[in-house]
Formats: C-alpha cells, structure tokens, sequence
C-alpha cells in the first residue's frame, strides 16, 4: 500500500520512511506542501501522514483543499501540537485519525491499517475471499487453509486488490500502490507479479478487464479445490 | 451592604425624617392658628350678642325666662347670658350652668358636667355675655384636619420613597449589568466586557479594564504559543530519535547503524534546543549575576569566537581597552557568539565583527554578506522558535541575546544592509 509522507523534519522523515518500509508500506516523502499537493495529484497513495508545521504552508489549509476537491484518501496528521483544540480542528478539517508525536511505531502502523480498513468498508482484521484468507494486521496469507508465502510485491498486489474489494483498478493504481514514484521499473513488471500470483493461487485471483484494469476475480470455493 | 441597598436606606431615612420634621411643625402651627382661630369666633359671637342685646331696653330682660332661647345643646358655640348678679338672663344651651361667669372676663377652660369647655366672658352694659364651645369639638375638628392634611402627606411620602427607589435602581442599572456580565463571564476569557451604554462615571473603569484585558489576551496567547512551540521543538527531535531507535531494533545489529547515526543527530539537537531554553529561562529569572571584573575586549571576542577560531570567514576588529560590563563577560560573550553564528551561518561570505567603545557604552557590530531577508522575516526575525526554513538553528539565538541585553540595560538592532547581508549592533552600557 501507499504511503504519502508529508514532513517537514528530514530526521523524522528518514524514520518514518525507513519503519513504514519494515512494514512493506510503499512510502513517499514530500516535506513541504507544494510538492505534496503535485504529488497527491500525481499518485493514487492509499494514506496520507500529514504534518501540520510545514515551511510554506499550514498542513491544515491543504487537507481542506483536499477535502474541498473531492479527495477522500485517508489521512493521518502528525503532529508536535496536541492541544485538544489542535486535534478537535484537524479532525473537523477532514483528517481521519491524528497522532500526537512523538509516537509509537507500531501504533503509527496500526491506525494506518485500521484506517485503510475502514476506507475500504472492512471492520475485521481478517479479509476472507472464497478459499483465501488474509490476516491485514499480519499479512498473512491461507489458501484453502494452508498458509502460503508470497514475495513481497505480490504480497501488496493482492493486498491491494483485497482492499479494492472488487472495483477495477487501473495499472496506473496498482504500480502506484506497489512502487510509488519509484521509475526505475520494467515496463512488464506488474504483468510478471499478476502473472506469478495467479500461478500461486489460481489463474481467476486476478480478473482483467480490458482497456481498463484488473480487479479481483470471483472465487467459487468448490472449483479449486485441491 | 450593596450599593444600591445603603443608598436607598441613606435617602429614604433622611427622606423620612425631612418629611416627619415638617409634619411635626406644621401640625404645632396649624394647631395653634386652630385654637387662635375658634377663640376669635368665639369673642366675634360674644361681640356680635353683646352688640344686638345693647339695640334692647335694660328692663327687658327680668321679664323674660331663661329656659325660653334655649336651643338644641348638641353642638356649636353656646351662648349665654348674665346680669351683674349671675341670673342667666338667657341662654342657647339650657344645661348650662350659671357658674360660666365665674371663670372671670376673658379666655378660660372650664369644667362643665365633666367636660371641658372653653369660654370666653365680655362684659356689656351691665351684662355678662359667655360664649363657649367644647374642647372636644375642638379636638374633633382638630383631628379631622390633621387626618385631610396627612393623607396627602403620607401618599407624597410614600410615593417619593417609591420614586427614589426606583430611580436608584435605574441610575445604577449599569452597575448592575457590569455585575451581570462580570460574574457571568469565563475567568479565563479575555474578552472585553461589554455592558451596553455606559454612564461616564463607568466608562474609565469599562475602558481600564478591557485594556487590561486586552493585555492580558496577548500575554496568554504569546505564552502558549512559546509552550506550543517549546512543545513542537521539543518533540520533533525525540520522534526522529524514539523512530529510528524503534527501526534500529527491528531492522537488527547488523545494519542498524545508519537508524542510529540518525538518532544520535537528533538527539543533538534536542540537547541544544534544551540547552537554549535552559540559558533562556536563567537569563529570564531573576538570578542576580555578579558584576565582573575588568576585562578586555580581546577576551571578550575570543570566547565569542572560540568555535571558529580558525575560520578564514571572520574578519575582527576590536580595539585594546578593558572595561567594566554590567554581567559577566561569558554572558556577554554568549549574546556575540550566538550573533557571530546566525552570521555565519546563513553567509558563505565573511563576516565583520567590529567590538569598540563610544563614549560609555561598548559597540558590537557583527556584519554579515548573507542571503536577502524579507521584510516578512525581520518581522519574525526575534520570535521565539522563528527560523529561516531549512536552517538548522532552535529558533532561540536571537531570544536569547535579546534577554541578554535586556538584562544589561543595553539594546539590540537588526538592520538590513543595502548589500543584502544583515547587521547586528549589539550597545552595552559600561564603566571603564
């Protein structure tokens, strides 16, 4: 999943980057709003972590403007100032969760989880689709039952399609959630994930739908069964 | 006592006691004009018989009995008349008795079956004529006077009480309100009370205190805003150092070092971000330092630049003199060296430091060739926490030499060079 990352504190910036990566988050980071605003237009990110200090603008001005235009990715601000206006006021802005720094890293990762969760309608921890069933907390993975182990990139790709719950996504979508603004990737990079994770499961994980995108495909638990 | 209550009890018994004093006298008054006034009619009757009793031959009056004029006794002025031997010769009262000649001419009271009467005797031609009128009718009329004059009285008394209570309470309304909006209001609230129209007595008092308050407000918001801003500035290093420790662990020894480096780099900078607000607060309070010793110029500059001693960016200027400062030279020299950093900081130009003495007050100019500050920034430039972005400082320096000169009497001023750098004169009083 996508991280967006806007933070003004290269320090804090470089930790956040570095423990969202131990979770397997893809994490971008922008640390002022100008280039957290091209960058919001620019990648579809799962979640937002938003600072408030930002050096040229305040970070509460530029989620409403998110809000304003229609934008409904979650957001998580983190923030130094925790006075119970700051917080009433975020939330009232359109934030979906806020923490107060400094925080706890595994708390940071499990509100994140949680607000993903919400975002795609799921209030379980455990996603089960046809024979699969995926833990979102652990990430892991039962087919049939039987725990199997994914790379890493195939992990986030059926991760991302779980949370989609059925809607298309694009290639775009999906490479974003997978990889961010990362452009040192083959071309047929994503295809030879999609390729291996319905090798993996089964060829109908993964449905695509022509000129638009891929969602996830319909399982029916009698036909593979093994 | 409430105001409104003394005053009310203050007016309203003078009220009363007025009122009742002039009652008093003028019931005295109207008393003795009473008694003045029956005791005229009485004589003007007598006069008035005697008069008519004159138009009659003497020999009348044996013929006639005294019972026959008679007339009713119930009420009025009684009238009676005597010879010179006391025989009533007639009479309007049958009852009355032959002994009213006795009192004598003139003016008496006297008992008749039990009753005071009041009597007045003139003589005649030989004839005694008694007029008289009893002392209860008097009093009767008396006390119907005084009952129509007083009725008036009391309802003018009572509605002047009622009047100066309501006009109290009108007149002070505005004190009222102010008590309203006063104990109503938020203890903690700065904003400025409001009570409608406003008497000019109140008006300095509602004008005072809203500036007070006013200032008051703006105490409160710079000190949470400075709390606020401690807090961010205190807090953002120990995120970064409580993250990249968290990383460290997990990520394992082997290639923790990195999460390390990075947390021992913001722990830097939170210990001197704790140790400006420390310096701060001590040159804030009240600590008395003790007064130096003479020193010179040289020694003062070189603590100042100690860090960058060989740092070819420095050019000084500093003249030979030993002087007495107002607080010991290492404060002196933390106010130039924090100068002597924010120029070099944001120039990789030189940086002038010029320390000489005019008069009796020590010089300190440190130039910088740095980059272009908005007018936006000088305005900011002295708050607490305010730093160019990207710049690495607390944000504290500038606050720090403020209360620095604040404490020695002397004064800061930053000032834009046409080149663009900026230019901090530090003046310091001092005794050579």
């Amino acid at each position: 999943m996508h991280i967006l990352l806007v933070e003004d504190d290269p320090l804090v910036a470089s930790g956040l980057c570095a423990g969202l990566a131990l979770h397997d988050f893809t994490v971008d980071h922008f640390s002022n709003a100008k280039a957290a605003r091209s960058a919001m237009f620019a990648l579809h990110s799962d979640a937002v972590i938003l600072d408030l200090g930002l050096p040229d603008e305040d970070g509460m001005s530029l989620l409403r403007e998110w809000r304003a235009r229609g934008i409904h990715t979650p957001v998580l601000i983190l923030t130094a100032r925790d006075a119970i206006p700051d917080r009433v006021a975020g939330l009232h802005a359109g934030a979906d969760d806020y923490l107060p720094k400094p925080f706890d890293l595994d708390e940071l990762v499990a509100r994140l989880k949680a607000l993903m969760r919400r975002a795609a309608g799921q209030a379980q921890s455990v996603i089960e689709h046809g024979p699969l069933r995926f833990d979102t907390v652990t990430r892991e993975t039962y087919w049939f039952d039987k725990p199997v182990n994914l790379p890493r990139r195939e992990l986030a790709l059926l991760e991302k399609l779980l949370f989609s719950r059925g809607a298309i996504l694009s290639a775009g979508q999906i490479k974003d959630s997978l990889y961010g603004f990362q452009t040192d990737i083959e071309s047929n990079a994503l295809n030879v994930h999609i390729h291996n994770l319905r090798r993996r499961l089964c060829p109908e994980i993964i449905q695509t739908v022509r000129g638009v995108g891929y969602r996830l495909g319909k399982l029916n638990h009698a036909e593979h069964g093994q | 006592m409430s105001l409104q209550r003394r005053m009310l009890l203050i007016l309203g018994m003078s009220f009363s006691l007025l009122w009742l004093l002039a009652a008093f006298w003028m019931q005295r008054d109207l008393e003795q004009h009473l008694q003045d006034t029956l005791d005229q009619r009485l004589a003007a009757s007598a006069r008035m018989v005697g008069g008519l009793i004159t138009q009659f031959p003497s020999d009348t009056w044996p013929a006639l009995d005294a019972t026959t004029l008679s007339a009713s006794s119930t009420s009025g002025v009684a009238c009676q008349i005597r010879d010179s031997q006391g025989s009533i010769l007639l009479q309007t009262h049958k009852e009355l008795p032959a002994e009213m000649g006795h009192a004598g001419i003139g003016f008496h009271n006297h008992l008749i079956d039990g009753q005071p009467w009041r009597i007045y005797t003139r003589e005649e031609n030989g004839l005694f004529i008694s007029t008289a009128d009893r002392l209860i009718e008097r009093e009767t009329l008396q006390r119907s006077i005084f009952l129509a004059a007083a009725l008036p009285f009391i309802i003018a008394l009572l509605g002047s009480l009622l009047t100066l209570w309501l006009g109290i309470q009108r007149g002070l309304r505005p004190l009222s309100r102010l008590k309203t909006a006063l104990s109503h209001r938020n203890p903690a609230s700065a904003t400025p009370v409001d009570i409608g129209p406003t008497p000019e007595e109140l008006a300095p008092v509602i004008r005072t205190l809203n500036t007070l308050l006013k200032h008051t407000g703006e105490i409160l918001g710079r000190e949470k805003r400075f709390t606020s801003d401690a807090a961010h500035e205190l807090r953002t290093p120990l995120t970064a150092i409580k993250t990249h420790l968290q990383v460290a662990r997990r990520i394992g020894p082997e290639k923790s070092d990195i999460y390390l480096c990075q947390a021992e780099t913001a722990l830097a900078r939170l210990q001197k971000t704790l140790e400006q607000l420390l310096m701060l607060a001590r040159v804030e309070s009240s600590e008395d330092w003790p007064k130096s010793a003479p020193v010179s110029l040289r020694y003062l500059s070189d603590i100042a630049i100690a860090d960058h001693s060989s740092s070819a960016r420095l050019r000084t200027d500093i003249s030979q003199h030993s002087i007495l400062l107002p607080l010991p030279p290492e404060l002196i020299s933390i106010a130039l060296r924090n100068l002597i950093d924010n120029a070099l900081q944001h120039t990789d130009g030189t940086v002038t430091i010029s320390i000489t003495i005019e008069a009796d007050s020590l010089h300190c100019n440190i130039t910088d060739e740095g980059d272009h500050l908005s007018d936006e920034d000088m305005k900011r430039i002295t708050l607490r926490f305010w730093r160019k972005p990207n710049s690495s400082g607390s944000g504290l320096g500038l606050a720090i030499v403020e209360a620095i000169v604040h404490r020695s009497g002397g004064r800061l001023s930053l000032n834009r060079e046409s080149s663009g750098g900026l230019r901090a004169e530090l003046i310091l009083p001092i005794s050579t």
